[in-house]
């Protein structure tokens, strides 16, 4: 489902963020990207979302060179990336049911069935009796939730987390990972990057190292 | 199109939220509106004036004073069949005399002082509406002059001359001024816009986070340019239509603008904020 090889990128500013890296994630693997801070954990997940190019190498989401798209063929690969960040990244001035609409009407459904679709998402999520509120009446928790409901509103087949506990107390970051486990085994491929090691531990999946920009115990074929 | 719905919603509620900046954005254009309506108002009441004088223009041909009634039957007959004359009315000098005290009765004592009737027969002619550009009648006037026993040929030539001239220059200084004040309300809109923009650049995040093409993140912001620039427009209209309104009170003849000037100057405001919008809107699409 996602595939690098070979990848660099230094930005304008001459940091070297990732240095030859190669990985694979397969299908409905659930995966945690772990590292210290400014390890490369983030610019690895803006190169599967194309915010940002490769300086080298090859980064292939389903079977697409992501490099090799064009700028407006961009929002159609995202399309089938969810993404839930640290800070949740939801729209204050919206209703929780109108942020997880966002990418439903993007994509042109009818109302009835953004309505629909959202509510279904949110009652995976646990919070359809929150629709109405707006982010900023809930917990930090549930707007967690909303973000994920958002991710995972057109159902993609891949969901990125960046640090998404972090800002979150242990009880709910365990919720939370719980609520990414019953995602992938919808299916989903889902990367969290995380450098919280305790959760890591006590969820048993694939661990993918990342130190100073590079992959020391990754193997690829 | 299946997104108008959404983009249309958008703009209104962008609208209704952008409080002091919007109302300045808004402000601008008025201004910008309002000038260039007072310089259409103007070119299209002189034009008016011009065009109504022009239907009425007609040419006083003086003979020579001692031309009599038979000479005066044979220059009339040639006057007549001149290219671009309509009729040839004759005004004998005793007519002559009588529209002259008709014209300044306080005068007439000095008319009859004198032993004989100063004034010469003349031909009034009227000339056909093809033939009433200055440089026709210009034309149309040589040709009466050269006429053997015609004395001279009056007509308002250099007042309707001027009065075209100017007509041209309120036209184009209209127009200039008009560019330059639509330029600055694009560079107004585009700041103003710009601040609105920059304080919902996480919306903007967001959105092509989720997927959103540039379109789709452009369209409401163009949407609040157009409302904005079209209120701006409707405000000016609504000011001019007042200001032409009031100079009416005081018995100034002016006309208020055609449709076609209003619907069009309505239209250009709309596009100049829609201009601005989009413009703005571009420096943050780049996630």
């Amino acid at each position: 489902m996602i595939k690098m090889r070979g990848v660099t990128k230094i930005y304008d500013n001459g940091v070297v963020a990732l240095h030859d890296v190669s990985v694979d994630v397969a299908k409905g693997e659930l995966a945690f990207l772990t590292g210290p801070s400014g390890a490369g954990k983030s610019t690895l997940l803006k190169l599967i979302t194309a915010e940002e190019p490769p300086t080298e190498g090859l980064v292939e989401i389903a079977g697409h060179d992501v490099g090799a798209l064009r700028r407006r063929e961009v929002p159609y690969l995202r399309r089938r990336i969810g993404v839930v960040f640290q800070d949740f990244r939801l729209l204050n001035e919206r209703t929780v049911l109108e942020n997880v609409m966002l990418p439903l009407t993007i994509l042109g459904l009818a109302p009835a069935e953004q309505r629909r679709r959202a509510l279904q998402v949110l009652t995976v999520v646990g919070l359809a009796q929150r629709k109405d509120a707006r982010p900023m009446e809930l917990s930090g928790g549930e707007q967690q939730r909303v973000a994920i409901a958002r991710a995972i509103a057109l159902d993609p087949a891949i969901l990125l987390a960046d640090e998404p506990t972090g800002n979150l107390d242990p009880d709910i970051t365990w919720h939370i990972m719980k609520l990414f486990r019953l995602i992938n085994a919808r299916g989903t491929a889902v990367v969290i990057a995380t450098h919280n090691y305790d959760v890591v531990k006590k969820m048993d999946a694939r661990v993918i190292k990342i130190i100073r920009g590079e992959l020391p115990e990754e193997a690829v074929a | 199109m299946k997104h108008l719905g959404f983009f249309a919603r958008e703009a209104l509620k962008n609208v209704g939220r952008g409080g002091i900046l919007t109302a300045a954005a808004i402000l601008a254009v008025t201004f910008a509106a309002l000038i260039g309506g007072i310089f259409a108002t103007a070119y299209v009441n002189l034009r008016t004036i011009y065009e109504e004088l022009r239907s009425e223009l007609y040419v006083d041909v003086y003979l020579a004073y001692e031309t009599d009634e038979a000479q005066a039957q044979v220059i009339g007959d040639h006057l007549g069949r001149l290219a671009g004359v309509s009729r040839a009315d004759y005004i004998s000098r005793e007519a002559a005399a009588e529209e002259f005290v008709g014209l300044f009765p306080e005068d007439k004592e000095l008319l009859e002082a004198l032993s004989e009737n100063p004034l010469p027969a003349s031909y009034r002619l009227y000339l056909r509406p093809e033939y009433d550009t200055p440089e026709e009648v210009a034309a149309i006037v040589e040709q009466v002059v050269a006429v053997e026993g015609v004395d001279d040929a009056v007509y308002a030539q250099e007042w309707l001359a001027n009065l075209e001239r100017a007509a041209k220059v309120v036209g184009v200084v209209g127009a200039a001024v008009g560019g330059v004040l639509g330029a600055a309300a694009i560079l107004v809109v585009m700041s103003t816009i710009g601040l609105a923009v920059y304080a919902r650049r996480d919306t903007i995040e967001v959105m092509k986070i989720v997927g959103a093409t540039d379109g789709f993140v452009r369209a409401p912001f163009i949407g609040e340019g157009l409302i904005i620039g079209l209120l701006g427009g409707l405000v000016a209209l609504a000011a001019l239509y007042g200001g032409v309104e009031f100079l009416r009170t005081y018995h100034v003849e002016v006309h208020f603008l055609p449709a076609s000037y209003w619907a069009g100057g309505l239209a250009l405001a709309g596009l100049a904020g829609a201009i601005g919008s989009a413009a703005a809107v571009r420096r943050f699409l780049k996630v």
